[in-house]
């Protein structure tokens, strides 16, 4: 079956080619999503803002710097506390932001001076930290502001802090991944290599693309102290600024979230011969393999194998017990972008569930290659969903549970069927052996609540609407 | 013969991240680099690594797919060496011909990341 035109898309047709049904001998040859173009006008899209992209995602979950948004304070406030990303440094980057509040007359005379007072209020405020992220946005884009002119200055006048300035505005791409993209080869280009981190392990990595939501990163952090290997820079969950200035120092790259750091990891590869591992951190089999090809590069096997072996006996009868529940039930990943491949073959082949549908917001086409190739045939994948897509979706395939974010899940909790919140992890953390029993968990308590019978029921009919 | 191509190209196709890389080059030099170390250590048992990081990192990968494709399909196991390399390279043939060659994806031939 080529592209299928929804209904609702039918006085924006173009949306057409961002729709698609996979049938029997196709592959991604065939066809691929159009992805990573810009939203259609009269399409109501869930995707992000650029700069989002590079604060929310990226910057935001690095603990100790100050996040200063030098723009109107909605473009701080959009973006700050709706992330689940923990840290050791008492969730300081959770808790924490700053913004220029500029207003009309700041935009008709500049921003620069306030740019440049907000800057060295911040570092008072936060003695203790002597590090900040300045991310540029719309409206001082605009206008033009310098922000490295003032970060050098206020460096130079202040002497021991370090400034690194995002210049990705809202405007600058088709969605958040723009702001990704930007981050990381900024970051690449102005702080890679300005710091010689300790280095205590011959067993060196950098963790890219893994932003510890709910405290992944923790997990993954453990595996690899209990294999003795040394985390360098971890881009960017639990993240320290000075040093993923190191990053250039690690022997091996382990990169998980492809779209939002692969970049990062390329540049590693392609500047300092660094290789970049993709490894899928989510399900048994997959974190195994994970933790197996990391143990064969160092040529530490036997204790990839210990761990493997310790974390499987703890954590496999109970993910056995959920599976038995969970085989079965159909389920609905609407997510970012790499959720979609990182999780599909892992509820299917070890839960046994059915991935019926897949929509990503940022995707790239290489997401859809992935995503299709793992899929199965009569799934419907689509690229930069809206809502009134997503209503045709669920009538059609009928899912038992839709891993989404909170925007598209508030509406589907209205329709009485059972979301989970797939960026914030809802009771995660899901990555690791740990991790996908909480998944599972999740899972069966949301399919299996009985709120969704006493939601049903209406309350003012003597008869409760039954 | 077919058949046998057909089954471990599908099986690589939804297994591994490394066929995926975002430009041309990439995915080149991984299919080419990991298919070569694992066509040696499905025939001989074992391959040359040499120090460079990046060949290491080709081996870990070749390694982790001839075990997993080894158990997964044990008629791979009663091939003679000439039939295993003669399966392999076409599956090689196959992926870069759908990975690189007629892949749909514009951002491929992107000329930096
Ligand atoms: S689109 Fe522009 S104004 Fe809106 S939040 Fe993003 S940067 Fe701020």
């Amino acid at each position: 079956m080529p592209f299928v035109l929804f209904r609702c898309d039918e006085v924006i047709p173009e949306r057409e080619k961002h729709c698609y049904v996979k049938s029997p001998g196709e592959d991604i040859v065939t066809y691929l999503p159009a992805a990573n173009i810009a939203t259609i006008p009269g399409t109501l899209t869930e995707r992000g803002c650029a700069y989002c992209g590079a604060k929310l995602v990226i910057g935001g979950a690095i603990k100790d710097c100050i996040q200063m948004i030098h723009g109107p304070v909605g473009c701080a406030y959009n973006t700050w506390h709706t992330k689940r990303y923990l840290s050791d440094n008492n969730d300081f980057q959770l808790k924490h932001v700053c913004s220029t509040d500029m207003k009309e007359s700041h935009i008709v005379f500049g921003g620069m001076d306030r740019l440049k007072k907000s800057i060295k209020e911040a570092f008072a405020a936060y003695p203790e930290i002597k590090r900040m992220i300045v991310y540029i946005t719309c409206a001082t884009a605009l206008i033009g502001d310098d922000i490295d002119a003032i970060a050098r200055e206020v460096e130079e006048e202040l002497g021991d802090v370090d400034i690194f300035c995002v210049k990705c505005p809202g405007f600058a791409g088709v969605s958040q991944s723009k702001g990704h993209h930007e981050f990381n080869m900024e970051w690449m280009r102005d702080k890679v290599g300005e710091c010689e981190p300790e280095i205590w392990s011959p067993y060196t990595v950098n963790i890219i693309g893994e932003y510890n939501i709910q405290g992944d990163g923790f997990i993954m952090e453990n595996y690899m102290k209990r294999m003795g290997i040394q985390v360098i820079g971890h881009f960017t969950g639990n993240g320290s600024y000075d040093l993923l200035r190191g990053m250039h120092r690690a022997k091996l790259n382990v990169v998980i979230c492809a779209r939002s750091a692969g970049y990062i990891a390329n540049e590693l590869k392609r500047r300092y011969g660094i290789p970049r591992l993709d490894i899928d951190p989510w399900g048994f089999d997959y974190i195994a393999e994970g933790l197996r090809k990391i143990g064969t590069f160092f040529g530490i096997e036997d204790r990839a194998e210990k761990l493997i072996a310790e974390e499987t006996a703890k954590w496999r009868p109970k993910l056995d017990w959920y599976k038995e529940r969970l085989a079965g039930k159909k389920i609905c990943i609407w997510t970012g972008g790499p959720r979609l491949w990182h999780w599909v073959k892992a509820f299917e082949d070890e839960l046994g569930m059915r991935v019926v549908a897949m929509s990503c917001k940022f995707g790239h086409p290489d997401d859809f290659e992935k995503a299709i190739s793992r899929g199965r045939e009569g799934t419907i994948y689509i690229d930069d969903g809206n809502e009134l897509e997503f209503f045709e979706v669920i009538e059609k395939v009928k899912p038992d549970i839709i891993y989404t974010g909170p925007r598209v899940g508030d509406l589907v909790k209205k329709l009485h069927i059972p979301y989970l919140d797939g960026h914030g992890e809802h009771n995660g953390p899901y990555m690791g052996f740990e991790g996908f029993v909480h998944m599972a968990r999740d899972m069966y308590n949301a399919i299996y609540s009985k709120l969704w019978q006493l939601a049903k029921e209406d309350i003012r009919r003597k008869d409760n609407g039954r | 013969m077919d058949d046998r191509v057909e089954e471990l190209y599908s099986y690589i196709q939804s297994r591994c991240l490394w066929q995926f890389f975002p430009r041309e080059w990439d995915r080149r030099a991984n299919i080419e680099g990991i298919l070569e170390k694992a066509i040696e250590l499905l025939t001989e048992g074992e391959c040359q690594v040499s120090e460079t990081l990046l060949d290491r990192y080709f081996y870990v990968e070749a390694k982790a797919l001839v075990i997993d494709v080894k158990s997964r399909f044990p008629w791979l196991n009663e091939l003679n060496k000439a039939e295993k390399r003669a399966i392999m390279e076409e599956v090689k043939k196959k992926l870069m011909e759908v990975m690189v060659v007629k892949s749909l994806n514009p951002e491929l031939r992107l000329s930096g990341y």
